[in-house]
């Protein structure tokens, strides 16, 4: 009987629960901006049987919310009612671009100088002012030209390999009149074509599959994911692609379509997407691996210099109440390092029996996982960010996603490039919301991780690259990963200068070292935010002509800035003028501003730095 | 009944079983003493004009105030001038032949009239002497005849008029903490104390003077150096010889006064400098310098394995790519020959780290590996054999693991010398907030025993360890301490960073102070030497010979150095300003040498002029 316990004491069984699975839900946002976009939710396949077919009109949102900040979200079912003048631009997403009963009011919206775009559109709209769509549906296999996008940029996206990323609506010729912006194997996939005062920018790709095929990962067709790596578990590098990573072939093409087509027929106004007009975001996270109070070094440091970081821990938790208060101190954030199929490696199980016997191991689900950490957390400290223990994801595409949100987290940073392949494994450094197979989004930023696990000197030889480019040209959000255990166990003088180097580097390239949690934060206060514009003709005191952008915003936080274009066509910038309130329409504000001229992938933005609250700014150009 | 028979023989088969298990679990330990060696007198290893009279008499002293600290004496001229002589008193019968002559307080006690006139001739006729707390019987010497009163109250120097050092280093050397017993001489006897002969003031009493007697000088010290420095270096226990603390002792309960416990300036070398100087001022001699090379400091970094194994050694790995031997103190039974092999190839010094009480206790297993039922303790003795055997070579340097000490003041020492530790490294901050030098010194010293000789084992103290929390110091400390051991005190300092504190206590402090101290002292051409390399350069200088003769009428010094074998520089160290004038000229084996391309102590006392070994002759012109 005693050997019989005996043996159960070593040998557990093992008791499994499953989690529940939250699916991805519709969004509305009804925020005051330019921009409005429409999406058809009644559209979206619930249950798609292939990749293909899901809807993917939702991506055009974390393109718009990244690069400019508020955006308005409509139903197709409300599009009849809505106001358009409160709006510059309209996006009509593939699903919602086939309404033939709105032609009256998109063409009203034109005549009042308006700005459409159109993604694959159908019917009259298609009629409107796109080509003809003669060609069908067809298979994209590369990306052919991009207008203003050249060398190593379109060298890179000239070789990604499009065939499972999206679809194209060919032609049986292009559209007169038109402005191609860029080609698919030589099919013009956006144009712009002036309709009345206002111009119709047609999409004629599948913008949404490519976009979250690049972001989210391509699947298999039947939603599973291919094992790449060959482990005996899938992970979220699975995913990733490994060409390439040195360029974020997303952001490429978002900005390419906001700032260099979007805002040729209207200026855009965008929010910056970093604190304090940095020029990008270093992300840091590290892995508490067990290691209790012993992790919280790393962040102890990064306080020194005012530098806040995640650090992801086991649940149950190995910290010491002296320990969590320090780390708490050290303004780390406390995420959950969680193991998404708990199995007898898992640290998330719990004894069941009597004292020290205990034949039976309850593993614990990601939910209860979380729930446990919430627990032990101080009531005001809000558990919100998640990260996959190693990367270990679940085979099917979006189930760890529905894991995570039915868990209650905001944010995920499972999603990690190679760590023989650092870099934009997911053709972004930002977060994006992803999607789910029925098309709807999680509520949840998945922050993909670009340097996994930096130990190496040459590793930050190529971060460096990384936080250069980022610098003069990608202003990108670069996240860096450690495990604070790493250098205790195996004390190489590298691992920890690779370390140390990385937030020197970081400084020296004017990035934001912070964490999950902060840029959540200021992400959100940019979401939320208000952004009206409008472009005046004035004349100035010599009684020359003159452009002027009025803008008008509410920034939620401090250390926030919009940018605006360096040239409005012909015209020039010249300066920009705030003033508490805007009392006389002719005359520009009073108070010069000082601002910062940056480059993204080439476009030139002047960074105009906002005042917590309401901000009257008058750009002008001259 | 055959049944009943077979049912107890498998209860016996399985109750023999379950003891085995638990034999092997819990082994019957058997416990082991530390031997304990004993103080003796050391051998005399080289020559040179400095020669240190010592009593004849080692009696037991019963409180720490009577001990004999002579020998505090024979630790100074070790870390500054480097060869010296010994002599006891008794053997002085006629005059002695040496330029500078020293008498600590005992010997001065024990000296008869006649050879107290022997020294007078030997300082008529152009020697210098050091007089400590002399009795009326020197008054020819000293002008003091009468018998001043001993005291032993809080005392502060008050001031230092005519003292060699000048600047922050003077205004350090008034903030000394002292404890030791005082001569109270506020006049001299027949004469008047001239203006520029007052070197020391003792709460506004005299404390140290110059009084020239024929063709020579007799410098008096009216307090205790040497129990001045002892309390300092070797710390200070109750007059019992108990350290008195609630907790089991560490090293750090044996520092002398609060404020030595963070304290940056290294204030029993200042005294010793002083006291050195003001003799080289009036009669100019030369000194071997400490650290080799030319270099004027020397950081050695020190690392105890703890509970790790071979991974430790990444941080060897590092130092020797920087070509940064550091120290490594093992414990027994950790790690591969294979390792330690490598490291001893690379030139680190390989120690070991002593468990002992109330640290832990290591054991020896007997039997064969799945049945281990008895234990026996490794004493110091066994751990240093252990890891002798492993490394198939000797080891010199010893830590007692944790700081550990001993509730007697030199128990610990004992021990230390009976298990052969040439070196020992225990003395080293242990509480929170505790760095810099807390034993007055950065220089190795032999202990000194209650019967007043000194025990074989130097004690090398550390300015740095992690065990006091390195985040509980104050920020940059460790580049300060190193800076200022180079350019403003010239010290070796010892840092200890144990290679688990980062799985025990780990804090990003420790691998930035590891590796900038390593940057910082490469930049600043610190020697970073490991504990048996310097102790190997610090005895082998101790073995030169090293006379010399000044000439007061050509003001001329000569020195002959005769420099053991080795693989480095030695530095000869002359004074650069005298009562004779400033160095004009020099030459080294006839060859004229540019006196300002050699470098300089940072007080300007010193000019720094590296030899090679061997045979060499110094001539210094001073104008």
């Amino acid at each position: 009987m005693i050997s019989v316990l005996a043996y159960f004491c070593f040998h557990p069984w093992i008791w499994r629960t499953d989690s529940h699975q939250t699916a991805g839900a519709s969004v509305l946002l009804d925020t005051t901006s330019d921009f409005l976009l429409v999406v058809d939710y009644g559209a979206f396949a619930a249950t798609p049987e292939q990749y293909p077919e899901t809807s993917f009109s939702l991506a055009w949102l974390n393109t718009l919310q990244q690069e400019i900040g508020p955006v308005s979200l409509l139903d197709a079912q409300q599009f009849l009612d809505v106001d358009l003048s409160k709006y510059r631009c309209l996006i009509l997403t593939r699903s919602a671009s086939g309404h033939s009963t709105w032609l009256p009011k998109v063409r009203s919206f034109l005549e009042r100088g308006g700005t459409v775009v159109m993604e694959m559109p159908e019917g009259e709209l298609r009629a409107l002012a796109s080509a003809d769509g003669k060609g069908g549906i067809r298979q994209a296999q590369n990306i052919t030209y991009l207008s203003g996008v050249g060398g190593e940029y379109m060298e890179a996206l000239a070789g990604l390999n499009l065939s499972n990323m999206t679809q194209i609506a060919g032609s049986a010729g292009p559209l007169d009149e038109s402005t191609t912006w860029m080609t698919i194997d030589g099919v013009p996939v956006v144009y712009s074509k002036s309709y009345a005062l206002g111009t119709v920018i047609t999409v004629d790709f599948n913008y949404g599959m490519l976009l979250t095929s690049l972001q989210q990962g391509r699947p298999m067709d039947d939603f599973k994911i291919r094992n790449v790596t060959g482990t005996s578990d899938i992970e979220t590098m699975d995913l990733a692609v490994r060409e390439h990573v040195a360029f974020p072939l997303a952001d490429i093409l978002e900005r390419f379509l906001i700032y260099g087509v979007l805002n040729e027929s209207m200026p855009v106004v965008t929010f910056w997407p970093f604190f304090d007009g940095l020029d990008g975001a270093l992300i840091v996270s590290h892995r508490e691996e067990g290691l209790g109070d012993a992790a919280v070094w790393m962040p102890e440091y990064e306080a020194t210099f005012k530098a806040t970081s995640t650090l992801f821990a086991t649940y149950p938790l190995a910290f010491s109440d002296e320990g969590l208060e320090k780390l708490l101190q050290s303004h780390a954030e406390p995420g959950l390092l969680f193991d998404i199929q708990a199995d007898e490696r898992s640290r998330a199980k719990e004894p069941v029996g009597l004292f020290k016997f205990s034949p039976v191991w309850r593993l614990l689900n990601v939910e209860e996982q979380a729930e446990g950490m919430k627990a032990v957390l101080p009531e005001k400290t809000p558990l919100l960010s998640a990260q996959s223990r190693d990367g270990i994801w679940h085979a099917h595409y979006t189930h760890a996603f529905r894991t995570l949100a039915s868990a209650g987290f905001r944010a995920d940073a499972s999603y990690r490039s190679p760590s023989d392949a650092p870099g934009y494994g997911f053709s972004t450094g930002f977060p994006f919301m992803p999607i789910d197979t029925n098309g709807q989004m999680f509520n949840i930023l998945e922050f993909p991780v670009l340097f996994p696990d930096m130990t190496e000197a040459a590793q930050a030889e190529v971060l460096a690259q990384y936080l250069t480019a980022s610098e003069k040209a990608h202003h990108e959000v670069i996240s860096v990963s450690f495990e604070p255990g790493a250098f205790a166990r195996d004390p190489k003088a590298e691992t920890f200068e690779t370390w140390q180097s990385v937030y020197r580097m970081a400084s020296e390239h004017r990035h934001w070292i912070t964490s999950i949690l902060s840029y959540f934060r200021f992400s959100r206060a940019r979401f939320s935010s208000e952004l009206k514009t409008r472009v005046v003709e004035m004349s100035n005191s010599h009684n020359k002509k003159m452009q002027v952008i009025r803008i008008e915003t509410l920034a939620p936080e401090a250390g926030m800035y919009v940018t605006v274009p360096k040239k409005l066509g012909t015209w020039n910038y010249s300066d920009t003028r705030r003033g508490v309130q805007r009392v006389r329409e002719e005359g520009v504000l009073a108070d010069s501003l000082q601002t910062r001229q940056v480059s993204l992938f080439g476009y030139e933005r002047v960074l105009v730095p906002l005042t917590k609250g309401f901000n009257a700014i008058d750009v002008i150009y001259e | 009944m055959k049944r009943f028979k077979v049912d107890i023989i498998i209860l016996l088969i399985l109750l023999v079983l379950c003891l085995g298990a638990l034999l092997h679990h819990f082994p019957i330990r058997f416990s082991s003493e530390d031997a304990a060696g004993t103080a003796m007198m050391p051998q005399q290893l080289g020559q040179s004009g400095v020669l240190l009279i010592l009593p004849d008499r080692n009696e037991n002293a019963r409180a720490y105030t009577d001990v004999d600290f002579s020998f505090a004496w024979y630790n100074l001229l070790s870390q500054y001038v480097g060869p010296f002589g010994i002599a006891l008193a008794s053997s002085i019968s006629g005059p002695v032949q040496a330029q500078l002559i020293v008498v600590p307080q005992k010997t001065a006690e024990s000296m008869t009239e006649t050879q107290i006139q022997a020294i007078t001739q030997s300082v008529q006729r152009g020697a210098t002497l050091i007089l400590e707390m002399p009795t009326p019987e020197w008054g020819a010497l000293t002008a003091v005849k009468r018998n001043a009163k001993t005291s032993a109250a809080i005392k502060h120097l008050t001031d230092a008029p005519n003292s060699p050092l000048a600047g922050i280093w003077r205004d350090q050397l008034l903030n000394t903490p002292l404890d030791t017993q005082v001569l109270r001489i506020d006049t001299l006897d027949s004469e008047t104390l001239p203006g520029d002969a007052l070197l020391l003031e003792l709460d506004g009493a005299i404390a140290h003077y110059r009084r020239p007697l024929g063709s020579g000088f007799v410098f008096t010290l009216a307090f205790n150096l040497g129990q001045a420095l002892t309390s300092m270096q070797q710390g200070r226990p109750a007059d019992s010889f108990e350290i008195e603390t609630d907790e089991p002792p560490v090293a750090g309960d044996l520092v002398m006064n609060e404020k030595l416990r963070a304290n940056k300036v290294p204030y029993a070398d200042l005294l010793k400098l002083h006291v050195l100087m003001s003799a080289q001022y009036a009669s100019p001699m030369p000194f071997l310098w400490p650290f080799a090379d030319g270099r004027r400091s020397a950081l050695l970094l020190v690392h105890e394995t703890g509970g790790m194994g071979d991974e430790v050694f990444r941080m060897a790995e590092y130092e020797q790519a920087q070509d940064a031997q550091s120290t490594w103190l093992l414990t027994a039974g950790k790690h591969s020959k294979k390792s330690l092999e490598s490291l001893k190839n690379a030139r680190f010094d390989l120690g070991v780290s002593l468990v002992r009480p109330p640290t832990g206790r290591l054991y020896d297993t007997y039997g064969p590996s799945f049945f281990a039922p008895v234990a026996g303790e490794r004493n110091m003795e066994d751990q240093k054999n252990a890891v002798m055997r492993r490394l198939g070579a000797g080891i010199s340097t010893c830590k007692l693991a944790g700081s550990a000490w001993s509730y007697d003041y030199t128990l610990n020492f004992r021990k230390l010398a009976a298990a052969q530790c040439q070196i020992d490294l225990t003395y080293a901050p242990t509480q929170p907030g505790q760095f810099g030098y807390l034993f007055g010194t950065g220089f190795p010293f032999l202990p000194i025993e209650r019967n007043g000789l000194p025990l074989p084992t130097y004690e090398f103290p550390s300015v740095l360890s992690d065990a006091a929390g390195f985040e509980t110091l104050p920020a940059k400390i460790a580049d300060e301490l190193l800076s200022e051991a180079e350019q403003t005190y010239h010290q070796p300092i010892v840092v200890q960073m144990n290679a688990d504190t980062m799985l025990t206590h780990p804090t990003y402090l420790i691998p930035e102070i590891w590796l900038g101290l390593i940057r910082a002292a490469k930049e600043q051409q610190v020697w970073i030497a490991t504990a048996k390399a310097f102790m190997h350069h610090y005895t082998l200088r101790k073995q030169a010979h090293l006379t010399h003769a000044f000439h007061p009428q050509t003001k001329v010094l000569d020195v002959k150095a005769e420099l053991p074998k080795a693989n480095f520089m030695y530095t000869v160290a002359l004074p650069r300003r005298t009562m004779h004038g400033a160095i004009h000229d020099l030459w080294l084996d006839r060859q004229a040498v540019d006196i300002n391309v050699l470098k300089t102590t940072a007080d300007g006392l010193l000019l720094l002029l590296p030899v090679t070994s061997g045979d060499h002759l110094v001539q210094v012109q001073y104008n």
